[in-house]
């Protein structure tokens, strides 16, 4: 398992630092957003953010050790779940921002938390396009063989 | 296929239709969850009325006059223009310097030509693009071309206010510019005009630093506004130019003090606010003499804005803001701001003209204790100011007193060269005694109570005016010792005034007392005799003589509340003006009783003696059959109300009270249609003609009831004709200080002329079938930090200034306004609308009120302080957010709640029955049925559509690779 590892990551290193830079920010996502989602416009933290963060960060950890590529497409479906799930939890406080009604401004805490959630779902479906097909050369070698 | 590109193909699909799927499923989430906003915005139908067989019933209960786009159009530009026409003060006007003689050839100065205010942000935000500029209005004049393209594309297009980083900045073009044009200034030198613009907006007051204007304060003269008028007058002084006019297009009072600067001679200065669809035409009647002004300052104007308590607090205060933190906001770090933030009301009932002309009538008693106060040092233009191109005289003063009123009769007669109305004032001082020196009554030395206005009066034309004061009016409130309404023995000066100034000046002179006004006139005073102190007639409710009216605010009186801890203000008192004019900020800290008070969520009690209420029964009733009429007349109490009200499911009444957003939902259990409400202080939102009005300062400067009456209509008229049947105004929160943010939504520093003005417009809008929401219930006076800020006040000036424009335009006998809207801002440490003392106790049950609240936009703050729980749980009925049927299932089993949402629901039900136009077209055999709307329709065929293809795919997807392994294998 582990030679299948290094070998899996010797060949798709482009696409497996991609997605370790994607689980790392789904788990800062998951972080930030415990503890600085309560807010003004949001008393209570919605867990489904917290949830889907987390799964694509084990779902792209889960890459790892098969190396499909659609398992990592599926880390960026569930980052960007999350990621719209933020975005559908804060819109009350963004709307009002874009309305310009009560001078209200982007904190730091929401601007790192929306762009780490936006770069980790983006980071996985880089992560999962460069990644070479690993069915079509296995075919290959059978052939082959 | 090849398996491998078969793989490829099913994954791209399978990624592709999911990624759609998530955004299907959550966006159309939150557009389900906005779902009144986009009915709104797209004018979507969210119902339909399948007939029953009630043919040939007349059903149009309401009816619109105005029926054609073109009738229309021609109506609101018309009302709009007559509003600036009669509105528009003219402050000043040396030598007869206006008006203009037509075809004069004038030069405009300022941004402001260019760039006019015609309305503001936020909710009075209207369409204002293809609106009339100035140089085009001006059709009676010809318009230096050089400077006006100057100021378009030239020299001085780079020069515009605006709000950068949040603060107000004039950026106003400095003389040195003007290098290239000023060769055209003696082709049109007949008159120079200076328009001089200020902005304001919702959410955020005028900035009082860090403005490019003098001091940093945006309603201070910017330098190069300095400097130009500077030039202007040298230049006048040299020939060039004839006369200086000074256009004041701003809704709220810039500082006035350079109106009388040795260096800066202006002729004569108007004030024509903000200029709505069709003000500037306005401009142009007045300027050229076709229409003589007849507008009365409903605002002081000031040289030093910063002169009043109120002002003079927010000066003080760090940032000089009208909040402040707790000064131990830091021990909370729980607290947001919108917790930990406070005002106080330092002024008393003297805002205003109140505090200016009182403390200049105890000086010219020599009252102990005034102080050092020089009036004319401080006023620029008294309240109730403003010049005419001709001049009246008044004659015959009379007072008949009535068993519950006063009648006054003046002749007015026009006896100078031009046509003209004259708007009368009738004012009065109460005697300030030494009981109120004991307990803290405050009394200002005049008040307005009553106006009216002439009809045009052509030279050498009289006219016996009539006005009318209620008994009830020579109340005031003491909040110490009675705790109720009193009316003290001694004498009730009534007193004509071309202003609040001259009238107080004429009490004085019928008293003895020598000014230097030389308008004075002592036979404009008449004198009522008060017999003995009064402590009962005004102790009870007008409404409901079971009411006892006494103390409930004292829970925002910090000097009473029972929490305050070590925390204590002072309040302006006329006994002491020294001793308590404000010298610094007040500074409160929060106590552990207003620690808890100021949390949300308070606990219900679970059940007030009432039963649980019956849901979903079929009693065959429909909201249309109980609507009042003459012959089957249907009270509020009517005991089928609450056979309709079990009719209802939970989940109706939850979405009912929670989805507000612009609408009231529709209930088909009782046949409800929705109905549709939107903005519209001075304009309705989304008109089709784009009509949209002057600042309400200026509707308020025309003291003329049938022309408010007549906007009132026309609003309807306006709002009707889009199928909106509830507006969001009047406002009538008070002009405090001259920086609030939102005054040009509001009507006055004057309690009285605001509740007049509100009770008129109220009366014209709902006689057309359009709820007035008037707003905000209470004390929203100021922007920044609006959010939570508790306002703390005495209960004298809630009463006296604060509410009564409210009590007016709820009260069945005077306004009868059937909704509101509540405030941002607490009152005390409770937010306004978690008040059952303001909410039920008084607005209910004092002032009678049958109609229903909503909130300001909930959505923002309806999970932080604007909670459903406590809203509701104390007589909020309406929450102007996003809603949902689930939205109150936390509470489903606790009847206390349940009880009150069935009664916030009855309100909503009997105000759409009675007195809104969505019940137009509905009879009693018809049935309202919701319909799954255009884009409601397409959001389920999306989710339908990818989540198919997501799952379809994804087994192709399996399927794929099964085969190739197996092919491997």
């Amino acid at each position: 398992m582990f030679a299948f590892i290094l070998k899996n990551l010797k060949e798709n290193l482009l696409s497996y630092i991609f997605v370790g830079i994607g689980i790392v920010l789904a788990l800062v996502v998951c972080f930030l957003y415990q503890a600085t989602g309560v807010t003004a416009f949001n008393p209570k933290i919605n867990p489904i953010i917290i949830v889907f963060s987390a799964i694509s960060a084990g779902i792209g950890a889960i890459s790892f050790l098969c190396g499909f590529k659609t398992v990592k497409y599926l880390a960026f479906v569930l980052g960007l779940f999350a990621f719209l799930s933020y975005v559908r939890e804060e819109i009350t406080y963004i709307a009002n921002i874009f309305t310009g009604i009560d001078g209200t401004t982007f904190t730091p805490e929401f601007i790192a938390t929306f762009a780490c959630s936006l770069l980790a779902m983006v980071f996985f479906l880089v992560g999962a396009i460069v990644q070479k097909e690993i069915l079509g050369k296995k075919k290959e070698i059978a052939k082959e063989n | 296929m090849n398996p491998v590109k078969s793989v490829k193909l099913w994954r791209s699909l399978f990624v592709v239709s999911a990624s759609f799927l998530a955004v299907a499923l959550i966006g159309g989430g939150i557009a389900y969850d906005q779902s009144a906003a986009i009915n709104s915005a797209f004018k979507v139908k969210t119902y339909e009325v399948i007939k029953g067989d009630d043919e040939g019933e007349d059903t149009e209960y309401f009816k619109r006059q105005y029926t054609t786009p073109e009738a229309l159009k021609e109506y609101t530009d018309s009302i709009c223009r007559s509003l600036e026409q009669e509105g528009m003060v003219l402050l000043k006007n040396d030598n007869g310097a206006l008006p203009l003689a037509e075809g004069n050839k004038i030069s405009l100065f300022g941004q402001g030509s260019v760039s006019l205010n015609y309305g503001a942000t936020g909710s009075s935000s209207t369409d204002t693009s293809g609106i009339i500029d100035l140089k085009t209005a001006l059709s009676s004049f010809e318009v230096n071309p050089t400077l006006w393209d100057f100021y378009q594309t030239g020299a001085g297009s780079g020069y515009r206010r605006g709000k950068p980083g949040l603060i107000y900045k004039m950026n106003e073009a400095p003389w040195s510019a003007y290098s290239g044009v000023m060769s055209s200034f003696s082709q049109y030198n007949d008159a120079a005009v200076f328009v001089l613009s200020r902005d304001s907006g919702e959410g955020m007051d005028i900035s009082t630093i860090g403005s490019d204007c003098e001091g940093g304060n945006y309603l201070n003269l910017h330098p190069n506004e300095r400097e130009v008028l500077k030039q202007l007058t040298a230049l006048k002084a040299s020939g060039t130019f004839g006369k200086i006019v000074l256009l004041l297009n701003t809704p709220v009072p810039v500082q006035l003090d350079f109106l009388f600067d040795a260096d800066i001679n202006i002729d004569s200065a108007l004030w024509i606010g903000n200029l709505g669809s069709t003000g500037a035409y306005a401009i142009d009647d007045v300027l050229s003499g076709k229409v003589s002004p007849s507008g009365k300052l409903s605002d002081t104007f000031l040289k030093d804005n910063f002169a009043s308590p109120a002002a003079a607090t927010w000066s003080l205060n760090k940032d000089k803001s009208f909040s402040l933190p707790y000064a131990n906001a830091a021990d909370y770090p729980g607290f947001n701001n919108t917790q930990n933030t406070y005002a106080v009301y330092t002024e008393g009932i003297y805002v205003g003209y109140r505090y200016f002309e009182t403390r200049y009538a105890d000086k010219m008693m020599d009252s102990p204790r005034v102080g050092d106060f020089d009036y004319d040092a401080k006023v620029a233009y008294p309240f109730g100011h403003g010049l005419s191109y001709t001049d009246f005289f008044y004659s015959g003063f009379e007072m008949e007193e009535h068993e519950d009123h006063f009648l006054f009769h003046v002749d007015v007669m026009n006896i100078g060269g031009y046509k003209s109305k004259e708007a009368v004032q009738l004012y009065l001082q109460k005697p300030y005694t030494d009981y109120d020196r004991e307990h803290g009554v405050e009394k200002a030395a005049v008040e307005l109570v009553a106006f009216e206005k002439t009809g045009l009066l052509d030279t050498g034309d009289m006219e016996t005016v009539t006005l009318r004061v209620e008994k009830e009016q020579l109340r005031s409130y003491d909040a110490n010792f009675a705790k109720t309404y009193i009316v003290e023995e001694g004498d009730y000066h009534f007193a004509i005034g071309t202003n609040a100034h001259n009238a107080l000046n004429n009490i004085l002179d019928a008293n003895g007392i020598v000014t230097d006004d030389y308008l004075v006139d002592p036979f404009l005073v008449a004198t009522y005799h008060q017999d003995a102190m009064d402590k009962t007639t005004y102790s009870h409710s007008p409404i409901n003589e079971d009411v006892e009216i006494t103390n409930q605010f004292d829970f925002a009186d910090i000097n009473k509340y029972e929490g305050r801890g070590e925390n204590h203000v002072t309040y302006a008192s006329r006994n002491d003006w020294e001793g308590t004019f404000p010298k610094t900020s007040e500074i409160l800290s929060i106590t552990p009783t207003m620690e808890k008070d100021i949390l949300s969520y308070k606990a219900l009690p679970e059940n007030d003696g009432k039963a649980m209420p019956a849901y979903g029964q079929d009693h065959g009733l429909s909201l249309i059959t109980l609507r009042s009429t003459a012959e089957k007349p249907v009270s509020y109490d009517d005991p089928r109300w609450q056979d309709l009200l079990d009719q209802m499911s939970f989940a109706e009444q939850a979405l009912l009270i929670t989805d507000g957003q612009h609408n009231t939902s529709l209930v088909n259990s009782v046949n409800k249609p929705a109905t549709k409400d939107e903005n519209g202080p001075n304009g309705v939102s989304g008109s089709s003609t784009k009509a949209s009005f002057p600042s309400e300062g200026i509707w308020a400067s025309t003291f003329n009831k049938e022309l408010l009456e007549e906007v009132g209509k026309c609003l309807a008229e306006d709002a009707l004709a889009v199928g909106i049947t509830g507006i969001y105004g009047p406002g009538v929160n008070l002009h405090r200080a001259p920086f609030g943010g939102r005054a040009h939504e509001y009507f006055s520093e004057d309690p009285y002329l605001m509740a007049i003005c509100s009770v008129k417009e109220t009366i014209g809008m709902q006689s057309k079938g359009v709820v007035t929401y008037v707003k905000h219930f209470v004390a929203n006076d100021e922007e920044t930090n609006r959010n939570g800020v508790s306002i703390w006040l005495n209960e004298q000036e809630m009463r006296e200034i604060v509410l009564l424009p409210f009590e007016y335009s709820f009260r069945p006998d005077m306004g009868n306004a059937h909704a509101t809207m509540t405030s941002f801002n607490r009152i005390g440490c409770l937010w306004t609308s978690a008040s059952s003392a303001l909410m039920e106790n008084v607005l209910r049950d004092e002032w009678g009120f049958d109609g229903f609240a909503i909130t300001d936009m909930a959505s923002s703050n309806a999970k932080t302080f604007m909670t459903y729980v406590d809203g509701i749980a104390n007589g909020t009925s309406l929450y102007d957010g996003a809603g949902s049927e689930k939205a109150l299932d936390d509470y489903r089993g606790n009847v206390f709640f349940a009880n009150k949402m069935r009664e916030a629901c009855h309100r909503i039900l009997y105000v759409t029955a009675n007195f809104s136009a969505a019940m137009n077209g509905i009879s009693a055999s018809d049935e309202i049925v919701p319909i799954v709307t255009w884009w409601q329709a397409t959001i389920i065929g999306l989710r339908v559509g990818f989540g198919v293809l997501a799952g379809g795919t994804l087994v192709m997807l399996g399927v794929a690779v099964f085969l190739i392994r197996k092919e491997i294998a």
